[in-house]
């Protein structure tokens, strides 16, 4: 018995792979032994460390020559699985936390009958029986000819549910029902809800109106109460950092307005709730975009740096204007605003392509253009040029003069504002400078610190600016980072200790294949000759040797050429004699697991010995 | 002198053999390197797809083998980056997660940091099962991730939308140092579907011989140890540095850099199996006196 | 099975008083779409009657290719779902066959195909009116000559086990590395010191760790029968287990079942080079008289024949990595090299059932063979200044059969 079942799911596991490769009804099969036997492999861990555990306690114990190592073994083993399980030192994953919002636990059952949306239409059958996607399958459910969705839908969801099948009918009625499916308009940027986590969030600080309008959602409800006020003392946390100065010009964004102030008195920055991620790239960003500045501008700048120690030398110079022309040109501006004021190609909704197919239009086309195309006229562009070479010429004030130019929308508002975030500031264009310059000459100490001023409060400013986002955040999920975080213990011994041994470990070879080679490769016949042959083209074939020794070979037998008569070698007698031998050895396989299969051969269990 | 060779100590080959290595990088020996054919297979393989097509990065190594596969593994993933691929990264070896961070912080992070993690890259992470998780991925993704190495649902990936197995991948770039590695993915997931998924592989230098058989049909183009890593990497960065005027950055030619000492070594080589057989000969010829 | 019928679109119609005509091109002539017979219902085929226009010579070709549309209701939205260029055969037939993939099993689909010419204009498009359902029959068609093949070899070693039950008898040439095995094992009795027996670095469901521990239980046996030691580090913890039941049959069928002690089957780490390091150290302390390296080896493989050498110890080894067998056959005494290795258990137990296996084994090697020689000898044919004409087509058209159909696995 005790052999006799194993065998048996061998044989049942083993046919069931094999026919799955034939039968297509049965490729799930196929699959689920797959996943057991990744199961059993996971036991196999245990398996492994309480034997290893059981040994070393055991050489320990009766003292054993070398009992010593076993010491280190086992402390060694104990050390690395603690560390890694429990992820000690390891961050939070900054992408599995939800910056800027709070949460609070809520079961799906607990969400509020008011924000059960409905749409008129059916669930469709799937052929082969394919059930709705998992992400929405609690959610969703079909009732009296209507779609109920319970919660409110995430655009990740609705993807899911468009996928589902194929029709334009139904698409309709997901986007109709994810529209429904929404919080309430006032509420919508901030509350949201994730089934998967079972759990209500809100995004920033709630405000007492916010708070009172989510409690209306659920009168009745006692869990739903109860999480709307957990979130709401937790969001209103307040977190004050110290700041050694703040940056020149500095000023609230407007997404930051109601929840940060700065605190004069104690030199500390205020701020009420989480903050978000974009909160944060708005408060970190207080330094001016570089600008290809020109005429009086560049020269002043120059000036004042060449009075600071010696003047540049001629280099030094061209390096410097090439520098300064490097950040971007306003044509490319130009361009970057025209494009974002050029009509859009979008995508249609499934209810309008529905509408037209029931209009009757034979070829729907699945895009529209929307908006008009704006583009900058020549006084824009002007503009444009005058706001690159003038050092106080700020963004806003461009905005405002381009609008008063002609017609300017908010997407090239937008599209400016990106431009100029996504190239250098000031302070990283000067550092820069302060490198270009270093490579053609010198520059005195009082020149560099002039060059570096500005990025040394930028850096300093980023750095509070991370330690304010970071003390404001509440950590959503403790054990979410990675047991091999850089820095964390678990990577230390990974880099330090396992690294370098299993370096050192395969390194070896090339110790021991030189001596077997010295002591093992011997002319001893003529096949033996043979192989030294080719083993002296592939050496220095594979190296540049091959090719050195060989270039002055004519092109017209470069075949015969080390490098060449290496790549032959390979392609042709090396695959051959490989391919024989791998017949033999796939048959071998193939024969040696029927026998497995069969139970002909169970000699590996030792039963058929004796 | 004879007598001395007859009872050679190993220690002074392995003295030797250390001299002929550190030499060359502590000398920083470079030599040109000139594509082979194979390599520019493999290079025009990734070549010929389009931006946002899907690469699967499957990393079948660990640090032992890093010193022969990392520099190619680097140049896949810089040449896919420069390439605007989507690359969803996946290993099958437990140290292979590490590994891929390495080329991801190496490359990604370092130079192309306007790649978005989710839409442009993804990190799948380690799986157990050796070629059992290449039988089930290739015909359901979801059937064994069901989350990427973060514990992000995938669902929740941009990228992962429309992936419902690797058929959906427009190549496999396999960097492999052993088992499970490329003679599995080719075996599982290749054969079966020659038409829909198609391979790459960088594989270590023992292993090179045994995938000629699968060149071209299954394995359209292969890299062969360091000095495959360092062919390739000559077509990338001409392409993608030279051709544009730029100066390559070191970490592109490492395996370039690696060759050095290889070249020596092989040579040292060559000289101690011809020492061999002088002393196997003179052996013979006193024995034969005698 | 569906007819349908070729349908120009009506924004066609629509614009034709302009002067010139909205579509130069000519469609194509119709399209038929069915279900793709024996697949796992993901598929329909969608066959293309080609464009008037469409000829095969010219450049650039009036009709560079067709583009293939899907949808799930008639009219509705469609997608591109691939293109299909016309081959030299096609232009024969007139007609040309695109399979469409990834479909959803039982769901309605309907087609729309355009012709597209060599400035990238698209003919008006020619459409299917009745659904087309992709069903899942219960053999996949792509994998019979495969299935056959597989049929045909395990037949084979089945039919000649039941042979050899009969009393068929059968011979197998001697192997050399396994005679050694009782050397090896006496010479380390004789010298008071273990065996040390190495099943390589793979779990057990690799068939070479299997075929090792067959060769574990013989060497076990002939070690309990000297009297001598033997020890058996395990990079898995399965095979552990696996090697203590069969080592422990082994001294139960010698009759020394006080003599086996679980302790010296043992687990290491499943790191390859932590094991090696552990290898290398407890050969270099304990000097075993005899190491047998039976399994799936990479890199290890020279460092421990090397340090095993480097000890003096009587070297066997047996593996199926094509790689890593010229390292033991520099360094060990004795090797078994690939299919040797998988031959080992019916070798040494000298079981008819094993032995027929063998046999069985040989017959795969016969159909290889003739495939090979059969490949060979089409393709030459095929040569056109051979033979030439009809009869060449013929040749040509079988080898690739041969090579498109019947070697290569489907899906």
């Amino acid at each position: 018995m005790k052999r006799t079942v194993p065998l048996l799911i061998t044989a049942t596991v083993g046919f069931v792979l094999i026919i799955s490769r034939f039968i297509p009804a049965t490729v799930g099969w196929g699959e689920v032994a797959s996943v057991w036997f990744d199961i059993l492999a996971a036991i196999a861990f245990i398996l492994g460390g309480s034997n290893l555990l059981k040994l070393q306690l055991k050489k320990i114990s009766d003292r054993t020559a070398g009992w010593g190592y076993a010491v280190v073994t086992l402390a060694a083993f104990l050390v690395t699985l603690t560390v890694g399980l429990l992820k000690i030192g390891s961050p939070p994953a900054p992408d599995q936390e939800f910056f800027g919002e709070t949460f609070a636990h809520l079961e799906l059952a607990d969400f509020p009958e008011t924000q059960v949306a409905s749409v008129d239409g059916t669930i469709p059958e799937k052929a082969d029986g394919a059930e709705l996607p998992l992400s929405v399958r609690r959610q969703i459910r079909e009732q009296n000819g209507r779609v109920l969705f319970r919660g409110w839908m995430l655009r990740s969801q609705m993807r899911d549910l468009l996928d589902f099948e194929d029709t334009l009918r139904w698409q309709c009625t997901v986007e109709r029902l994810f529209e429904q499916a929404q919080p309430p308009e006032e509420l919508a940027p901030n509350v949201s809800y994730y089934a998967d986590h079972d759990a209500l969030g809100y995004k920033g600080f709630m405000s007492d109106e916010d708070r009172d309008r989510l409690l209306e959602l659920g009168r009745e409800n006692a869990a739903w109460q109860h999480a709307v006020d957990e979130i709401y003392e937790t969001s209103r946390r307040t977190t004050r950092m110290p700041v050694e100065q703040l940056p020149a010009n500095f000023q609230i964004a407007a997404s930051l307005e109601p929840v940060l102030e700065y605190d004069a008195e104690h030199k500390e920055l205020v701020l009420r709730g989480p903050m978000s991620v974009a909160q944060r790239n708005d408060l970190a960003r207080q330094f001016p975009a570089a600008k290809p500045i020109g005429g009086e501008d560049r020269a002043a700048f120059l000036r004042e740096l060449e009075s600071l120690g010696e003047p540049l030398n001629e280099e030094q110079r061209a390096a410097f204007d090439r520098a300064i022309e490097s950040v971007w040109t306003p044509e490319q501006l130009v361009l970057a605003l025209n494009g974002a004021g050029a009509a859009k190609e979008e995508d249609k909704t499934a209810c309008e392509m529905l509408e037209e197919m029931q209009a009757g239009v034979r070829n729907i086309d699945p895009q529209k253009t929307v908006g008009e195309d704006v583009q900058l006229n020549p006084r824009q562009e002007e503009l444009v040029e005058q706001f690159a070479r003038d050092a106080e010429f700020t963004p806003d004030e461009l905005i405002e003069q381009m609008r008063e130019a002609g017609t300017f929308n908010d997407a090239q508002a937008a599209e400016l504002r990106r431009f100029l975030n996504q190239g250098s500031t000031v302070g990283e264009q000067n550092r820069t400078l302060d490198r270009e310059l270093l490579k053609h000459g010198p520059l005195t100490p009082a020149q560099r610190d002039f060059l570096l001023q500005d990025i040394r409060s930028q850096l300093a400013w980023r750095a509070t600016v991370a330690e304010l986002f970071f003390a404001a955040h509440l950590v959503k999920y403790k054990w979410s980072g990675e047991y091999r975080a850089e820095g964390s213990p678990f990577w230390w011994m990974y880099e330090y200790l396992f690294k370098p041994l299993t370096a050192t470990m395969f390194a070896l070879l090339a110790f021991y294949v030189a001596s077997a080679a010295f002591r093992a490769f011997r002319a001893k016949n003529v096949e033996a000759i043979l192989l030294l042959g080719t083993a002296f083209i592939i050496l220095l074939g594979r190296t540049f040797a091959g090719v050195w020794l060989t270039a002055w070979i004519p092109d017209e037998l470069a075949g015969l050429r080390i490098e060449n008569l290496t790549t032959y070698i390979m392609q042709i007698f090396t695959t051959a004699g490989n391919r024989a031998i791998m017949i033999g050895i796939a048959l071998g396989i193939a024969s040696t697991s029927l026998k497995v299969l069969l139970g002909v051969d169970r000699s590996y269990l030792g039963s058929r010995e004796g | 002198m004879y007598h001395f060779f007859t009872t050679l100590d190993r220690r002074w080959i392995f003295l030797l053999m250390a001299l002929a290595v550190a030499v060359p990088i502590l000398a920083q020996a470079q030599f040109p390197e000139i594509p082979t054919q194979l390599a520019q297979d493999t290079f025009d393989e990734i070549e010929r797809l389009e931006e946002g097509d899907r690469v699967l990065m499957a990393f079948d190594f660990d640090p032992a083998s890093e010193g022969e596969l990392g520099p190619m593994a680097t140049a896949f993933v810089r040449h896919a980056a420069e390439k605007k691929l989507k690359m969803y990264f996946l290993a099958l070896w437990p140290v292979g997660p590490q590994m891929i961070d390495e080329a991801i912080n190496k490359v990604i992070r370092a130079d192309f940091p306007q790649l978005v993690y989710g839409e442009d890259y993804v990190n799948l992470g380690f799986k157990p099962g050796q070629e059992g998780v290449i039988k089930v991925i290739i015909t359901d993704f979801r059937g064994l991730y069901t989350t990427d190495d973060r514990g992000t649902n995938v669902d929740l990936i941009p990228m992962m939308r429309g992936v419902a197995n690797v058929q959906a991948m427009d190549l496999i770039v396999n960097v492999s140092a052993g088992y499970p590695g490329t003679k599995e993915w080719v075996q599982y997931a290749v054969t079966p579907y020659p038409d829909k998924v198609r391979m790459v592989a960088g594989v270590t230098g023992v292993q090179a011989p045994l995938f000629y058989p699968y060149i071209p049909e299954q394995l359209p183009g292969m890299l062969g140890a360091i000095k495959g890593a360092a062919e390739y990497e000559a077509l990338v960065v001409e392409k993608y540095d030279l051709q544009l005027g730029r100066e390559p950055d070191p970490k592109y030619l490492d395996g370039r850099r690696r060759m050095g000492p290889q070249l020596v070594a092989h040579l040292l080589m060559v000289c101690l199996i011809f020492a061999g057989n002088v002393v196997f000969f003179m052996q013979r010829s006193r024995e034969a006196r005698s | 099975m569906l007819v349908l019928l070729p349908f120009l679109a009506a924004t066609a119609a629509a614009q034709e008083d302009d002067d010139e005509p909205l579509f130069p091109l000519s469609p194509p002539e119709s399209i038929r779409a069915a279900d793709h017979p024996w697949d796992d219902g993901t598929q329909i085929d969608v066959y293309i009657k080609l464009s008037l226009d469409d000829v095969p010579e010219g450049d650039p070709k009036p009709v560079t290719h067709y583009v293939i549309r899907r949808s799930g209701e008639y009219g509705g939205k469609y997608v591109d779902v691939g293109l299909a260029v016309p081959e030299k055969r096609d232009y024969h037939a007139g007609e040309l066959k695109f399979v469409v993939e990834k479909l959803e099993r039982g769901e309605p689909y309907f087609v729309r195909v355009a012709a597209v010419g060599s400035d990238g204009e698209e003919s008006a498009y020619v459409e299917t009116t009745e659904p087309v359902r992709a069903t899942r029959e219960w053999f996949s068609g792509a994998n019979f000559w495969m299935g056959l093949i597989t049929l045909l070899i395990g037949a084979s070693v089945v039919g000649f086990i039941l042979l050899a039950r009969r009393g068929i008898p059968l011979r197998i040439r001697k192997i050399a590395g396994l005679e050694a095995v009782d050397e090896a094992v006496g010479r380390a009795t004789e010298m008071g010191r273990p065996c040390l027996f190495v099943p390589g670095v793979q779990d057990i469901n690799d068939i070479q760790t299997v075929a090792g521990l067959t060769i574990l239980s013989r060497v076990a046996r002939t070690a309990a029968e000297y009297d001598a030691r033997i020890e058996v580090p395990t990079s898995r913890s399965l095979v552990m287990t696996t090697a203590r039941e069969a080592v422990q049959s082994a001294y139960l069928a010698a009759g020394r079942p006080d003599a086996y002690h679980e302790d010296n089957i043992y687990y290491v780490t499943d790191e390859q080079f932590g094991y090696v390091a552990y290898l290398s150290g407890h050969m270099v302390r304990e000097k075993p008289a005899a190491c047998f390296y039976m399994g799936s080896f990479f890199a290890e493989s020279l460092i421990l024949a090397e340090t095993g050498h480097s000890i003096g110890a009587i070297q066997v080894a047996g593996t199926a990595q094509p790689a890593q067998l010229p390292f033991f056959v520099a360094a060990c005494d004795y090797t078994l090299i690939g299919e040797e290795f998988f031959a080992a258990s019916a070798y040494l137990s000298g079981d008819p059932d094993q032995l027929g296996s063998l046999k069985g084994q040989d017959v795969g090697k016969v159909i290889v063979a003739v495939l090979l020689l059969a490949g060979c000898a089409l393709v030459t044919l095929a040569s056109p200044a051979l033979i030439g004409g009809s009869l060449s087509e013929w040749f040509e058209f079988a080898g690739e059969y041969l090579r498109d159909t019947v070697l290569r696995a489907g899906t």
